[in-house]
C-alpha cells in the first residue's frame, strides 16, 4: 500500500480542506469553461454563422479571452497562495511528525496534480457542453441562421488545456517553493505571532480623498464626449488608487479619528466594533478595494453594454433617418439652390415611380458647414488659424438660413439682418451677440431668443462634438460679410443638402437601391453640364451597415456579460475566502469577549455590524463610482450613437439593482459560513 | 450569612452520543465568608475547573445550589446572567484573556463601556486601582508590547475596577515566571487585606500558601480542608504540601 500512501495523504487533505477547496476548483472550471467558449467563438468555424460583421466578433471574442487569460493567471495564482498560507499549520504538523521537504512537496505535488485534473476535464466538459448554447445565444442575438447540432473544435480544446496546464504548473512550482522555504517551527507558529496596532496614515488617507475628489470632479465637469475619452483613463486610475488609498490608509484613519472621541467610542455599541474594524480594514482593505474596484468594473460594463444593446435600434434611427441616407454637397455653393434641390428630387421620385416603390421623406434639409474654434462668444473661422493646441475649442458651425428653419420646425421666426439664432451643444454660449472671426474681417450678429425649437439635421456630429448652428437671414450673405466666397471649391463653406427616405418594395438589397438611384442623381449633369464636377453624392443605406453595427454591439453584449460573469464570480471567491480568514480569527476572540462578560446577543450585535460594515463598504464605493462616472459614460456611449440618456439610466439602476440584490444572496451565503466556523470553534 | 455558600453541587458531563457519562462533581459544599481568600487545590481531573466554571456561571450545574449573597445562580435566566457576571464576579485567567484589538487601558474599561459607563467616570475609577497595581505607566500600550507579568495584572485590574463581589481567578500564575508570580500573589495579598474577597484555583502550593485557606478536592469531592491560622507562608505551605502528598497516596480525612 506504500505506493498509495501520498496519493491518499493529498486526497485526505485536500477533503478536510474542502470548505476552502472546493471552491478553489470550482473557479477554475469556471474559468476554464469560460476560456474555452470564447476560444470557441472566436474561431472562424464559429464566426462563418454570423451573416455580418464577423471580423468585429472575432477581434471582440479574441479580446475577451486575452482578458480571461490574464484574469485567470493572476487571480489563480493569488487564490493559491492564500491557501497554502492558510494551511501552514497543518503542513508544519506533518513537518514535527516527521516528514521532510522532500515528502511535503511529494503531498502537495500530488494535490496540485488532483485538483488540476478535475478543473480541467470538468471545465472542459461544461465548455463544450454550454458552447453549443453560446453558439447559439450569440447567433440569435447578432441574427444568424441557427443550427443545432454540438460541435467539439479540438483545437480550441487543446489551446485551453495547453494554457491552463501552464497556469497550474507555475502555480504549482510556487506552492513547492512555499512549503520548502518554510520551516516548522516557524509553520506551526505562524498564527500564534501579536499583531501590531495599525497606525492612522494621515498623508494616505488625506491623498485617497483628494484624488478621489478630483477624479469625480474631472468625471462631472466633462463637457463633451471628445474630452470625455481623453480624460476618462486617467479618471478610472485615479479612481482605482484612490480606492486603495481609501480603504487601506483611509478606514483606518477614520476609526482612529472616531476612538478619539470617547464620547462615541466608549459606549457598549461601538466600544467592540469600533476598535476590531481596525485590525479588520488593516487586513482586508486591499482585498476590500479589490472587490469595489471589480464590482465597479462590471457594473459599468454591464450597464453600458446593455444600453448599446438596447439602443442600438434607436441608434440606427439617428444615424440613419431613412433607409437610404443621401449626403450631397455642393462644391459651388451657389448651386444649392430650390430649383436644383426640386430637379433632384424630382428624379428620385421619377425613379421610384418607374419601379413601383413606396418612397417617403425622412430628411430634407440644407445647411452651409465649417469649422473653427472658440472662445465663448467670438468664432474663429478657417482652420488654418485655429489653435489646435486645445481640442476643446474646435467648434462645428452650421449655418442655417432662416427660411429652411422655418420650414423644418414649423416656426414663424422673422430675422433682420445682423440678426440670428443660435444653438449650441457641448459648449458654452452667451446671450447676447456672436462674433464670427476671419482672418481679416469680423461679423457681429445679434442674437435673438427662439422660441426652443431646436431642429436635427441628422448629423451625427451635431451631438458629439462642441456645435454651434446658427440661423441667419440669408446664409449667402453671411458669407460675403465675412469675405468667403461660395463659390470656390477650396472654400472653407461646405454646402450640404441631407436628403433621406425609406423606400419599400425594391426587389433586391437596398445597397443596390441606394447606388443605381445616386447613378440617376448624378445623371442630373448630363442636362445641367454646370453641375458636372460640382457636386458629390455620398450614399449611406440603414440595411447593410445598420446590421454591422447590430452585430458589433451584440458582441459586445454577449462579451460584457460572459466577462462580468467571471468577475463576478472572482469577487465572490474572495469575499468568500474573506469570510472564512475572518470566522477563524474571531471565533478565538469570541471565546474571550464571552469570558469577560460580553452576552452571546452583544457578540453577534457587535460582529454583525462590523461584517455589515466591511461587506457593504465596497458596494457602497462601487455605488458612488458609478454614480460619478454616470455623466461620463454617457458622454462616451454618444461616441457610440447612444444619445438616449434615459434608457442609459435605466439600464445603469437596473444593472446596480439585480448586482446589489445578488451581492446580499452571496453576504447571506457567505456569512453563513462564517458564523458556522465561529459556533464550531465555541463547541469544540 | 455567608458571601458563597455552596451545597450538594454535582455535575455530570455526558459524552455526545449519549453513552458514557463522567462525574465530575458528585457532592460539593462549602462556603466562603465575606473579605476571605480560599484557594482550591486538586490534581488534574479532579473537577476544580469545573466547579469554577459553575461559580462563574459559565456552566450549569446538573444538581446543587450555588448562592452569592442571597441570589440563587441557578435561578438566574440566561439573559441576565452576563449582567450578573459583570457586577458581582470579577475573572482572572491563566491566559489572561486580554483582547489584543485594545490598549491595556481600553481592555480594563471593557466591563464598565458594556454597563455604559462615561469615560470620565471610567478613568477617575482606573487610576488609583493603577496605581497600586503598578501599571499607570503601561496604560497606552497593546498587550503584544507588555510582559506577561503585566498582563495579569492589567487583567487583575479588568477584574477589580467593576468592584467584583468576588474574585475568581484560574490558574492566575500558570503562565507566569517565579518572579511574576510571587508579585501577582503578594497583590492578590494585599488586595485581600483590604478586602477583597478572592477564590483561586490553582495546582501550585507556593500560590495556595498565600490563601487563608486552602479546600482541596479529590473526585469530585471536598476532601479536606486547612486553615492558615497563625501559620507564616513558609509552614502553611509545608502543610499543604503534606496534605497533597497524602491525598496522592489515597489516605482517608
Amino acid at each position: 500500500m506504500k505506493t498509495f500512501f501520498y496519493p491518499r495523504l493529498a486526497w485526505d487533505g485536500l477533503r478536510k480542506n474542502k470548505r476552502m477547496v472546493f471552491p478553489y476548483i470550482l473557479t477554475c472550471i469556471c474559468m476554464i469553461c469560460m476560456f474555452y467558449i470564447l476560444v470557441f467563438l472566436s474561431s472562424p468555424k464559429t464566426t462563418e454563422l454570423l451573416p455580418r460583421g464577423r471580423d468585429m466578433t472575432q477581434m471582440v471574442m479574441t479580446l475577451g479571452c486575452v482578458v480571461i487569460a490574464v484574469f485567470s493567471l493572476i487571480f489563480l495564482y493569488y487564490t493559491n497562495s492564500f491557501l497554502i498560507r492558510r494551511r501552514a499549520a497543518e503542513f508544519g504538523l506533518y513537518n514535527v511528525l516527521g516528514m521532510n521537504k522532500g515528502n511535503l512537496c511529494k503531498i502537495v505535488t500530488f494535490e496540485s496534480a488532483i485538483t488540476s485534473g478535475i478543473a480541467l476535464i470538468l471545465g472542459l466538459v461544461a465548455g463544450i457542453i454550454l458552447s453549443k448554447l453560446a453558439e447559439l445565444g450569440l447567433v440569435k442575438l447578432v441574427g444568424g441562421t441557427v443550427t443545432y447540432s454540438l460541435r467539439v473544435d479540438a483545437r480550441c480544446a487543446v489551446i485551453t488545456v495547453l494554457f491552463y496546464l501552464a497556469i497550474f504548473a507555475l502555480i504549482w512550482i510556487s506552492s513547492v517553493i512555499r512549503v520548502g522555504r518554510s520551516s516548522a517551527v516557524s509553520l506551526l507558529k505562524s498564527e500564534k505571532a501579536g499583531e501590531k496596532a495599525p497606525k492612522a496614515n494621515w498623508f494616505l488617507g488625506l491623498l485617497g480623498a483628494l484624488i478621489l475628489g478630483t477624479a469625480y470632479y474631472i468625471a462631472v465637469s466633462i463637457g463633451n464626449p471628445i474630452e470625455a475619452i481623453l480624460w476618462f483613463f486617467t479618471a478610472v486610475i485615479m479612481v482605482i488608487i484612490a480606492t486603495y488609498l481609501l480603504l487601506i490608509a483611509g478606514s483606518v484613519l477614520l476609526c482612529r479619528i472616531l476612538q478619539k472621541n470617547r464620547n462615541y467610542y466608549y459606549k457598549p455599541a461601538h466600544f467592540v466594533s469600533v476598535s476590531s474594524m481596525v485590525y479588520r480594514m488593516k487586513r482586508n482593505g486591499a482585498g476590500l478595494a479589490s472587490i469595489a474596484i471589480i464590482a465597479t468594473m462590471v457594473l459599468v460594463m454591464i450597464s453600458s453594454v446593455t444600453c448599446m444593446w438596447f439602443g442600438t435600434k434607436d441608434m440606427l434611427d439617428t444615424r440613419f433617418p431613412g433607409d437610404i441616407d443621401y449626403t450631397i454637397r455642393f462644391y459651388n455653393g451657389s448651386l444649392l439652390t430650390d430649383e436644383n434641390r426640386d430637379n433632384i428630387r424630382k428624379i428620385i421620385a421619377d425613379y421610384g415611380q418607374e419601379h413601383d416603390l413606396k418612397m417617403e421623406t425622412a430628411l430634407d434639409v440644407c445647411f452651409a458647414e465649417t469649422t473653427g474654434y472658440g472662445e465663448e462668444n467670438r468664432v474663429y473661422l478657417g482652420s488654418e488659424s485655429a489653435d489646435v493646441s486645445s481640442v476643446t475649442k474646435l467648434r462645428d458651425i452650421f449655418l442655417i438660413s432662416v427660411s429652411e428653419y422655418r420650414r423644418m420646425t414649423g416656426s414663424e421666426i422673422t430675422l433682420n439682418e445682423g440678426e440670428a439664432v443660435a444653438f449650441a451643444t457641448n459648449c458654452k454660449l452667451g446671450n447676447d451677440t456672436i462674433e464670427l472671426i476671419t482672418e481679416d474681417r469680423t461679423l457681429s450678429l445679434e442674437l435673438v431668443k427662439a422660441d426652443e425649437k431646436k431642429m436635427k439635421i441628422g448629423d451625427y456630429r451635431e451631438e458629439l462634438v462642441p456645435t454651434i448652428k446658427l440661423i441667419v437671414p440669408d446664409v449667402y450673405a453671411v458669407a460675403s460679410a465675412l469675405g468667403i466666397s461660395t463659390e470656390d471649391m477650396f472654400s472653407p463653406l461646405t454646402f450640404t443638402w441631407r436628403y433621406c427616405f425609406n423606400v419599400e418594395n425594391y426587389q433586391g438589397s437596398m445597397m443596390d437601391c441606394a447606388n443605381t438611384i445616386r447613378k440617376e442623381v448624378e445623371g442630373i449633369a448630363d442636362t445641367q453640364p454646370e453641375m458636372a464636377a460640382n457636386f458629390v453624392v455620398i450614399s449611406e443605406e440603414r440595411e447593410t451597415e445598420g446590421a454591422e453595427y447590430t452585430s458589433a454591439n451584440g458582441s459586445m453584449f454577449f462579451i460584457g456579460i460572459v466577462l462580468s460573469a467571471v468577475f463576478i464570480l472572482a469577487a465572490v471567491l474572495i469575499i468568500y475566502y474573506k469570510q472564512i480568514s475572518e470566522g477563524y480569527e474571531d471565533s478565538k476572540r469570541f471565546e474571550v469577549m464571552r469570558k469577560v462578560g460580553m452576552t452571546g446577543k452583544e457578540i453577534k450585535k457587535s460582529i454583525n455590524s462590523q461584517l455589515l460594515a466591511v461587506f457593504f463598504l465596497p458596494l457602497i464605493f462601487a455605488g458612488l463610482h458609478l454614480a460619478f462616472a454616470y455623466p461620463m459614460i454617457a458622454k462616451l456611449l454618444m461616441l457610440f450613437g447612444i444619445y438616449n440618456k434615459g434608457l442609459f439610466m435605466t439600464t445603469t439602476l437596473i444593472s446596480f439593482a439585480v448586482f446589489a440584490a445578488f451581492y446580499i444572496v452571496i453576504y447571506k451565503v457567505t456569512s453563513n459560513t462564517y458564523y458556522n466556523i465561529v459556533s464550531e470553534a465555541k463547541n469544540a | 450569612m455567608s458571601l458563597l455558600d455552596v451545597k450538594n453541587l454535582k455535575k455530570i458531563y455526558k459524552t455526545r452520543f449519549g453513552g458514557q457519562e463522567v462525574e465530575a462533581l458528585r457532592d460539593v459544599n462549602f462556603a466562603v465568608e465575606e473579605g476571605e481568600f480560599v484557594a482550591i487545590m486538586g490534581e488534574s481531573g479532579s473537577g476544580k475547573t469545573t466547579l469554577l466554571n459553575i461559580l462563574a456561571a459559565l456552566d450549569k450545574a446538573t444538581a446543587g445550589r450555588v448562592v452569592l449573597k442571597d441570589m440563587d445562580l441557578s435561578g438566574i435566566s440566561e439573559k441576565e446572567i452576563a449582567t450578573f457576571r459583570r457586577d458581582n464576579l470579577g475573572f482572572v485567567f491563566q491566559e489572561f484573556n486580554l483582547l489584543d484589538t485594545f490598549s491595556i487601558e481600553d481592555n480594563i474599561y471593557l466591563p464598565l463601556v458594556l454597563a455604559g459607563n462615561n469615560y470620565k467616570s471610567m478613568r477617575a475609577r482606573l487610576m488609583p486601582i493603577a496605581e497600586k497595581l503598578g501599571i499607570t505607566e503601561i496604560l497606552k500600550k497593546y498587550p503584544y508590547e507588555v510582559s506577561g507579568g503585566q498582563k495579569q495584572r492589567a487583567a487583575v485590574a479588568r477584574a477589580l475596577i467593576t468592584d467584583p463581589k468576588i474574585l475568581l481567578a484560574d490558574e492566575p500564575t500558570g503562565a507566569l515566571d517565579s518572579k511574576a508570580s510571587d508579585e501577582l500573589l503578594k497583590l492578590f495579598g494585599e488586595v485581600n487585606a483590604q478586602g477583597q474577597t478572592i477564590l483561586m484555583v490553582t495546582h501550585s502550593a507556593k500560590a495556595a500558601s498565600c490563601a487563608g485557606r486552602v479546600l482541596f478536592i479529590k473526585d469530585g469531592e471536598v476532601f479536606h480542608q486547612i486553615y492558615r491560622g497563625d501559620n507564616t507562608n513558609e509552614t502553611f505551605y509545608q502543610k499543604i504540601t503534606e496534605t497533597l502528598t497524602l491525598l496522592s497516596k489515597g489516605g482517608n480525612r
